[in-house]
């Protein structure tokens, strides 16, 4: 044991080092931040804590917390610069930075040694520690992809705008991941120069970059764990392949591109697969309940409401009051002038064509857009002008014209999203009662919808009526005090249209208070109390459905004017 | 003094031009930032320095080498990359991940070939006709192949935004740009345009190669990565999908790395590029000449 590690020291130390400069990949772009910044802060740590031991007698841990506090604080100052870059706009951008870092290191005159670099920075370093550093690594990013956790990422990185309705502080995350990575990348930084003793322009260049982005695609970037795959595979292999020292940036690279073209989940999605598969096989051959069995409570029971939505009193007048609400795109005026109040308890109804400004109405009252001019007050509170996300904790849910489910969640996970922010659950850790408490009230809310036993599928195993039905589970977990649902039935069979409409009329008896858009006016005028119709961003009848439907102008929005004009 | 400046800033330009004008049009059009734009620009010039080995090249055959290289290139990483992924793909986030680290990879596989066999040592062209002429203009400095380069450089991107704006296939074009799946149905051959695309892009990186190894006699396996990202400073500063903003791009980037090297010392000239990025970026996102979009829900 002994000679065995005296003899591969170097590897295991690189082993170390590798594994937190990857998580430092792997945690944003599982986040779905693309940065590439991770070299550039790197580069701080390790020239931040080369120059501090060099030039100062401080003690070594307290070198490597300033270094990880420069670099956290310089990718987070990256983050909030490309705050609107996404994509390869953003890999661009930060590339950009690394590349910065090295023309600094370069100037840096005697402070960093210029092209030489800096040599001798002599400091003992146990293999412990290098280890201990990495395994908190690890295991940080282990929890944050699990959980409540794991799913607001993944909702952050896949559908932000889903994430924003759900609660999600989404900016916050990203600049989370920012500074993750900042931190990380500096430790890794920290660490190389502890165990090498010199740092010199050369070890930030995009080379680096390159092999530990290896080990995150290749390993798979969507788990912690595939990542320490792959940083053991491309450390230890390497050294056993005599001739693979001069073409391993090559072999690298074609690596790098077979998994992006042809396995982009990478070793660790092509094992979860595997292991999901033969569970699936597992499952069909020892009949069906064995996951699932007693976790569907009997009847459909509501879910509980959430403890501690920011909720103003309930008695307090209007739940819902639009007044004069405008919104327009460049010259086109979507929503123009409108006004409505919303009672506690109604099931009320926004009618009109396509085009007519209804969903950009929604828009509006759910922050998706800025109106010029009014005011959205809900509870008497004026919600004009807050953060899109901090709706989401206020009992206000919304579905969307589209389906947006989340792929990489189970149908549950899913439905779970939707209670996880809704309270103030947000910093406190939830117990293990409370997270049973919440995987029951998630099933009830599928049972509630009619999707008993469908929890453990994934969103595209279901029938698209069915999926919208998990939409609606997500929006009613977290018990709500409004719903606002965009166009529930559209492109749903007669059937489905009726159960639908038969489910929002039930909730409607349970006391939410519903707002609903939609264009299907035989359905409107059956469940809706009160309508609302809308043309050309303008109200052109509001009332008890029966007369908003007698209007002439409605029946010439809808019918044409000769059929107006007939009535 | 100033007039020597002047020379220097509009040459440079002039290689920026040609190689952003490629990344413009291929992000203009399909959206995808070709990572490997650079090691394109580089495999072309490499090439051309094998050929040069074997046999006399004239300027214009090394030209031709660069271009037909860079064409080739450009062509196989669409195909074996870019397309793969896009038709196998699931949803726009993994897209774009997968795009970039397919280009980072192509990049990187054929930087790490050159740079082997190299052994990442300047290279250049060793046998050629070409003779350099430096003409004396008002006591400034001017060789013949600035010249040559400036004249590409205009005639090309003129050609280019002529055929965009004025012709058919030009409209074809930048209505891929807009929306493809429209254009495909309004009868354009997305396939073969996007194909066409990528085959000019590549030509034009190849073409700058070539010239670039002319201007400064070698480059060396990081010159492409560097040049990458001034690429994507000069179309960010003039804004995706335009041909003006490409031209004021690559002139305002030129002209502040020639007054940052005549009148500093030190290396500080990679910076440059990367203020310009955070400058636009903070005041100006959609670039200088770039439309604002306006997005529904």
């Amino acid at each position: 044991m002994t000679v065995w590690y005296e003899s591969n020291l170097i590897l295991i130390q690189s082993t170390f080092i590798f594994l937190v400069l990857a998580l430092s990949i792997q945690i944003p772009v599982r986040w779905g931040v693309l940065t590439f910044g991770g070299l550039g802060c790197f580069g701080v740590g390790a020239y931040t804590a080369a120059i501090l031991t060099i030039r100062t007698g401080l003690p070594q841990f307290l070198i490597l917390i300033l270094a990880v506090l420069a670099g956290a604080l310089i990718s987070l100052l990256i983050g909030l610069v490309c705050a609107r870059l996404d994509g390869m706009y953003l890999a661009m951008a930060t590339l950009a930075f690394d590349l910065i870092v090295g023309v600094v290191a370069i100037n840096g005159g005697s402070l960093t040694g210029g092209v030489d670099g800096l040599y001798g920075v002599t400091a003992d370093v146990h293999t412990a520690t290098l280890a201990a550093l990495a395994g908190i690594a690890l295991a940080a990013a282990i929890y944050m992809q699990r959980g409540r956790l794991g799913r607001a990422t993944t909702a952050v990185r896949d559908d932000p705008e889903l994430g924003v309705s759900l609660g999600i502080n989404v900016r916050r995350f990203r600049h989370m991941a920012f500074t993750i990575s900042g931190a990380l990348a500096a430790c890794a930084g920290v660490m190389y120069v502890r165990v090498n003793t010199t740092i010199t322009p050369d070890n930030i260049q995009f080379g680096a970059l390159v092999v530990a982005m290896t080990m995150v695609i290749v390993g798979g970037w969507k788990s912690s764990l595939g990542t320490l795959a792959g940083v053991i595979i491309f450390t230890w292999l390497p050294p056993h392949l005599g001739m693979f020292q001069t073409w391993q940036a090559v072999i690298y690279s074609a690596l790098v591109l077979v998994a992006a073209v042809l396995v982009p989940t990478g070793a660790a999605g092509v094992a979860r697969a595997a292991v999901s598969r033969i569970r699936e096989r597992r499952r069909r051959t020892a009949g069906t309940a064995t996951v699932s069995a007693g976790a569907v409570p009997e009847a459909p029971a509501a879910p509980r409401p959430a403890a501690g939505i920011q909720r103003p009193p309930r008695d307090a007048g209007p739940v819902v009051e639009v007044q004069h609400l405008a919104v327009h795109f460049g010259g086109v005026k979507a929503v123009d002038d409108v006004s409505f109040t919303v009672q506690r308890g109604e099931l009320f109804g926004i009618l009109g064509p396509n085009g007519s400004g209804k969903s950009t109405l929604l828009a509006a009252l759910t922050r998706f857009v800025d109106p010029v001019k009014g005011r959205i007050v809900f509870y008497g509170e004026d919600c004009t002008g807050i953060a899109q996300y901090a709706l989401g904790r206020r009992g206000i849910a919304r579905t969307f014209q589209t389906v947006r489910l989340l792929e990489d969640l189970r149908v549950v996970e899913n439905v779970l999203l939707g209670n996880d922010r809704t309270g103030r659950g947000d910093r406190s850790r939830p117990s293990a009662r409370q997270k049973a408490a919440r995987w029951d009230d998630a099933l009830a809310a599928l049972a509630r919808v009619g999707l008993q036993g469908t929890e453990l599928h994934h969103p595209s195993e279901l029938s698209y009526g069915q999926q919208r039905r998990v939409e609606i589970a997500r929006a009613i977990v977290g018990a709500p005090d409004v719903l606002l649902l965009d166009e529930p039935v559209a492109g749903m069979n007669r059937e489905e249209r009726v159960e639908i409409a038969a489910l929002l009329r039930s909730l409607k008896d349970e006391g939410l208070t519903l707002i609903l858009v939609e264009h299907d006016v035989e359905m409107m005028a059956s469940i809706c109390d009160r309508l609302l119709a809308m043309n050309s961003g303008q109200e052109i009848a509001h009332g008890a459905p029966a007369d908003v439907l007698a209007h002439p102008a409605v029946r010439e929005a809808y019918l044409g004017r000769r059929a107006a004009i007939d009535a | 003094m100033f007039l020597q400046d002047a020379i220097n800033t509009v040459s440079l330009a002039s290689i920026y031009l040609l190689f952003a004008t490629g990344m413009s049009l291929v992000w203009g059009t399909t959206g995808i930032l070709n990572f490997a734009h650079g090691s394109l620009f580089l495999a072309s010039i490499y090439a051309a320095h094998i050929v040069a080995l074997e046999t006399t090249l004239s300027f214009a055959g090394a030209i031709i080498v660069g271009v037909i290289v860079g064409a080739v290139l450009a062509v196989v990483l669409y195909v074996v990359a870019f397309n793969l992924v896009l038709r196998r793909v699931r949803d726009k986030a993994s897209a774009e991940l997968q795009i970039l680290m397919a280009g980072i990879g192509f990049d990187g596989l054929l930087v790490a070939i050159i740079a082997r066999n190299t052994l990442s040592e300047p290279f250049g062209l060793s046998n050629t006709t070409y003779r350099t002429v430096t003409y004396d203009v008002f006591g400034a400095f001017v060789t013949n192949t600035r010249i040559y380069v400036v004249i590409l450089a205009l005639a090309l991107t003129t050609a280019i935004g002529v055929w965009a704006k004025r012709t058919r296939s030009g409209l074809a074009m930048r209505a891929i740009g807009v929306d493809p799946e429209i254009a495909s149905l309004m009868g354009v051959n997305r396939g073969r345009m996007t194909l066409g695309i990528m085959a000019i892009s590549g030509a034009l990186a190849g073409l700058t190669g070539v010239l670039l190894v002319y201007v400064s006699a070698a480059v060396v396996p990081t010159t492409g990565t560097n040049l990458l990202i001034k690429g994507f400073a000069i179309v960010v500063l003039g804004g995706v999908g335009s041909m003006t903003g490409v031209v004021i791009g690559a002139l305002t980037l030129a002209l502040a790395e020639t007054i940052i090297n005549t009148y500093t010392p030190g290396t500080w000239v990679n910076a440059v590029a990367f203020g310009l990025i955070l400058i636009v970026l903070l005041l100006r996102p959609q670039g200088l000449f770039g439309k604002k979009e306006v997005r529904r829900t």
